[in-house]
């Protein structure tokens, strides 16, 4: 309940937060080896094994889906205010407004460990992390 | 739009002034616009003890030595004639005890048509748009924009793991702020796709210059050659959709390791083959030739460490069955690593963790036990719906690697990219597949193991069409330049 009342409360920071970017108008135009995979070669195998689990996401969680819907939702709200404004030399110029910001989330897990990721964001858009799930469980 | 002229800061001056250690020169000048207000940010007076290389005696003159260093090594690799512009602050952004915002970074700006442009009707990130047009197409504009977490470290905001400033990689267990900056420097000079990866619609309706070369092997149909509706299915299409340009390919073999983590199933014939596998964090890597053996059944009770009789939470009823084989348990309710722990326990050589949702690639096994020592991992919901209902029938199964593939590729010589089922928000087509090995700058983890390199990352940015100051190894040459000696100077020239 309280990660839902998070949410929507965040949402709606969101919209103020674009309300009056959607109202300013158009932008101003004047302006070899042959080592197999083995414990020696790949060290480092944890970041590709501690992918799903300990990435912010679980597959199977709704809150996980709900938040992904909600960044979808905010992405075309912030791709819609995107405007072209066409050049008297011919170029076309998009004032991308950080609609494609990757951001770099971190999270640390139950055993100590950290993982660090791209998510998608808008440095308006709420983060679409899911609650802090324990990441190398499963629900 | 410019940050306020009062605010503007010349991060290479900067480190003159204040004897910051050497710092790397560039054809390219990669400018950080310092965008805090004084006392804050990258003018937080709070004093600081140098490190690891950086010889800043504030935190905020630590902290922009490093946006520096970063920018130094990017500026080190590319030409351009014009300068990059780098907007650059630290704020607090969304945290709290376990997870937080790091940072966050991407062009100002997207251009198309603009003079010089080789493809048309193609949108470049600006700063590369810049660069091969010779002027400063935006001159009232940033070109990338780079806000980084000031509260990280402190009470309530991942406690306890601060961000390093040192530049030289002894990070220990504290954040990399140069790795960080690299890979985010890396999606703003131009590494990232605009397509929507949800609907495969084109940027404002147009393609983009990576579009180009994202190859989906099932169709033999570059992006820009798509519908959306076919950018969308093959954005599900893991292990799959490859980078094709020339540079990533002729550099791949200097890069990538020989190798690839596979279950090969060799009986019954005719589920015969090779399944993707996510491994473990913890216990024994998969080697070659691998473990081998029978696949058997785990079976648990139902308690309340968990309620299925196959999830593999509590100690096995049937060890006497999975002693000396491989033990096929589901995902679900405990720790991976007690699921093995239990395996391991009962005389399993090995593990095999069934998902339990749908999706592919699989992921792997988080988790730390020092006391696992057989190999495990993760497949599809799907494969192992096969496997158990094959389980009758008598199914040999190799945890091993497949040393003719180096970790990363395709088989073709090509670079996967990271495409997922369920697409994955914010990293699918605009990093590379996390399989790769050793691990790269550009996939959507950021590995404590990475060197300060920019690895594949510049051979891309150079098949996209920025000109490298050095040749990547093992790369063509053209369009790759030798640098001319008068601009080697990491210099900021005047604007306005």
């Amino acid at each position: 309940m309280g990660t839902k009342i998070r949410r929507n409360l965040a949402f709606i920071a969101f919209l103020a937060g674009f309300a009056p970017l959607i109202s300013a108008g158009p932008p101003d135009p004047s302006s070899e080896g042959s080592a197999p995979k083995t414990a020696a070669a790949c060290p480092a195998d944890d970041r590709m094994a501690s992918r799903e689990d300990s990435a912010l996401t679980t597959l199977s969680s709704p809150d996980s889906r709900s938040a992904q819907e909600a960044w979808l939702a905010e992405r075309e709200l912030v791709l819609s205010s995107l405007v072209e404004v066409r050049r008297p030399d011919g170029t076309v110029s998009v004032d991308l407004r950080d609609a494609f910001f990757s951001r770099i989330v971190m999270q640390r897990n139950p055993d100590g460990s950290i993982s660090i990721r791209c998510f998608p964001a808008g440095s308006r858009v709420v983060l679409p992390l899911a609650p802090a799930h324990p990441p190398h469980e499963e629900k | 739009m410019r940050s306020p002229g009062g605010l503007r800061t010349s991060a290479f001056c900067l480190a003159i002034a204040l004897g910051a250690a050497s710092v790397p020169l560039g054809a390219a000048t990669i400018t950080i616009v310092n965008g805090n207000a004084p006392g804050i940010g990258f003018n937080d007076p709070t004093p600081a003890i140098p490190v690891g290389g950086n010889t800043g005696t504030t935190v905020g003159e630590q902290r922009l030595i490093a946006f520096q260093y970063a920018a130094g090594i990017w500026a080190s690799k590319l030409k351009s004639n014009v300068e990059i512009r780098v907007r650059g602050s630290f704020v607090p952004l969304q945290c709290d005890a376990t997870t937080g915002t790091l940072g966050q970074a991407s062009a100002t700006q997207s251009l198309k048509d603009f003079p010089g442009a080789p493809v048309p009707g193609t949108y470049y990130p600006i700063a590369l748009a810049n660069a091969i047009a010779g002027q400063d197409l935006r001159p009232s504009d940033d070109d990338i924009s780079a806000s980084f977490n000031s509260a990280i470290g402190q009470t309530n905001c991942l406690d306890g793991s601060p961000w390093y400033y040192g530049l030289d990689n002894n990070h220990g267990a504290a954040i990399d702020l140069v790795a960080v900056l690299l890979h985010e420097f890396g999606h703003g000079l131009g590494f990232i796709t605009l397509v929507n990866v949800n609907t495969g619609a084109e940027f404002l309706g147009a393609p983009d210059i990576w579009e180009r070369n994202i190859l989906d092997t099932s169709t033999g149909k570059h992006w820009v050659d798509m519908t959306d509706n076919e950018r969308a299915t093959s954005s599900l299409n893991g292990r799959k959709v490859v980078w094709d340009g020339a540079h990533v390919i002729a550099q791949a073999p200097s890069t990538l390791a020989l190798g690839t983590p596979v279950v090969a199933v060799s009986s019954p014939a005719s589920i015969a083959g090779d399944l993707a596998v996510g491994v473990a964090d913890f216990g024994q890597p998969f080697f070659a030739p691998g473990v081998s053996g029978g696949l058997v059944a785990a079976t648990d009770p139902s308690d309340s460490a968990g309620p299925s009789t196959t999830d593999g939470c509590s100690p096995f009823t049937n060890p006497a069955e999975v002693a000396g084989k491989i033990a096929l348990i589901d995902r679900g309710t405990c720790l991976f690593t007690i699921k093995v722990k239990n395996a391991q326990n009962a005389g399993a050589i090995g593990v095999l963790i069934a998902d339990n949702a749908a999706g592919s690639p699989p992921g792997g096994l988080g988790g730390f036990d020092a006391t696992i020592t057989i190999p495990s991992g993760r497949i599809t919901m799907s494969d192992g719906a096969t496997l158990r209902s094959n389980l009758s029938s008598g199914v040999t199964v190799t945890l091993g690697v497949d040393s003719a593939l180096r970790s990363g590729e395709d088989g073709s010589g090509h670079v996967l990219l990271d495409a997922t089922n369920p697409i994955q928000g914010g990293s699918t087509m605009s990093h590379w597949d996390p399989i790769a090995f050793p691990n790269l700058l550009m996939e959507p983890e950021i590995s404590p193991d990475l060197p300060h390199d920019v690895d594949l990352t510049l051979p891309l940015l150079v098949d996209i069409g920025w000109t490298a100051l050095t040749v990547p190894e093992g790369g063509p040459r053209p369009p790759i330049e030798e640098v001319p000696p008068n601009h080697q100077t990491h210099s900021v020239p005047p604007r306005n």
